[in-house]
């Protein structure tokens, strides 16, 4: 049952572009938000906490790209997969349609070639279609300026919860800003 | 100066990510402070480079991932070791167990 699980997500996969870096982009800034929330428990200013977690954390940017570069194969091996399937059922389907001597095998055959037939067509569309992740990347930092850590997580600050933006309007980390308002300052 | 904290040797983490699992599914960030805690701060991931390790073992089949609710409720990508998985920790442990003993024979003999 999980093995047919496993395949169904794999041949879903294709559709789900978009959605696979913005499910990076989730993941990478929960783990930030997780160690500065942890840090300020653990008594250090929120500043100091973020710029923590993203020391730790590493290359963000480099991250990212890696993360997204092996989704993108996966999602080739993927649609190659599908594919070899395709051609696998529209041999499959015409081999009945064409030689079978009972009806309902030829309706299979038949059935079967229809599927292949919008299958590829489906994925002919999606291929079309211009590749939106790097769109998305072009167009954006790594985080989006409307994404924010929130330092109040565990009710370790003050009453009223504070939170610092993952970047500013001008694509800059935290740790950016901070070494930033130093040289200004 | 000797270093109190060292990386982690290259290879190595795989293993580590898939022994960290072995107990049940974990989000990335559990992953490591597990591996951290389990080695008594010895060793220390860079964090960031647990995601594309986790890609990878996913890519190949080893762990799934699944999103759900994290302790304090929130959206977390939570990572569990396939049966596949489970294989391949026996064998990287066993693999490591082999090495580790040739290591320490060579260094007492030498």
């Amino acid at each position: 049952m999980t093995t047919i699980k496993s395949i169904m997500r794999r041949l879903c996969a294709p559709v789900r572009g978009a959605a696979a870096v913005r499910e990076i982009e989730d993941e990478l800034r929960f783990h930030i938000e997780m160690r500065a929330s942890d840090n300020i428990a653990a008594g250090m200013s929120p500043e100091d906490a973020v710029a923590d977690a993203m020391r730790r954390f590493g290359d963000l940017e480099h991250v990212r790209a890696v993360c997204e570069e092996i989704k993108r194969e996966r999602l080739a091996g993927v649609m190659k997969m599908a594919k070899g399937l395709i051609w696998i059922m529209l041999g499959c389907g015409l081999t009945l349609k064409l030689a079978a001597q009972v009806d309902a095998m030829r309706l299979v055959g038949h059935f079967l070639i229809m599927i292949a037939a919008l299958w590829r067509l489906l994925i002919h569309l999606r291929e079309m279609q211009p590749d939106t992740r790097r769109i998305m990347a072009a167009e954006q930092p790594a985080l989006s300026v409307t994404h924010t850590i929130d330092l109040s997580v565990g009710g370790l600050m003050e009453n009223t919860p504070r939170s610092v933006p993952a970047y500013d309007k001008d694509g800059r980390t935290p740790v950016e800003r901070l070494i930033s308002d130093e040289n200004s300052g | 100066m000797a270093q109190s904290k060292q990386n982690l040797i290259q290879g190595t983490l795989a293993m580590l990510i898939l022994r960290s699992l072995a107990r049940g599914p974990l989000h990335g960030y559990e992953i490591a402070q597990r591996i951290q805690q389990s080695s008594e701060d010895v060793l220390k991931v860079e964090e960031g480079s647990l995601y594309p390790a986790l890609y990878r073992l996913e890519e190949q089949g080893w762990v799934e991932a699944e999103w759900g609710a994290s302790e304090n409720n929130r959206r977390a990508k939570y990572y569990k070791l396939t049966r596949a998985g489970r294989k391949q920790l026996a064998v990287e442990t066993s693999n490591w167990e082999r090495l580790s003993e040739a290591i320490a024979k060579v260094l007492q003999t030498a």
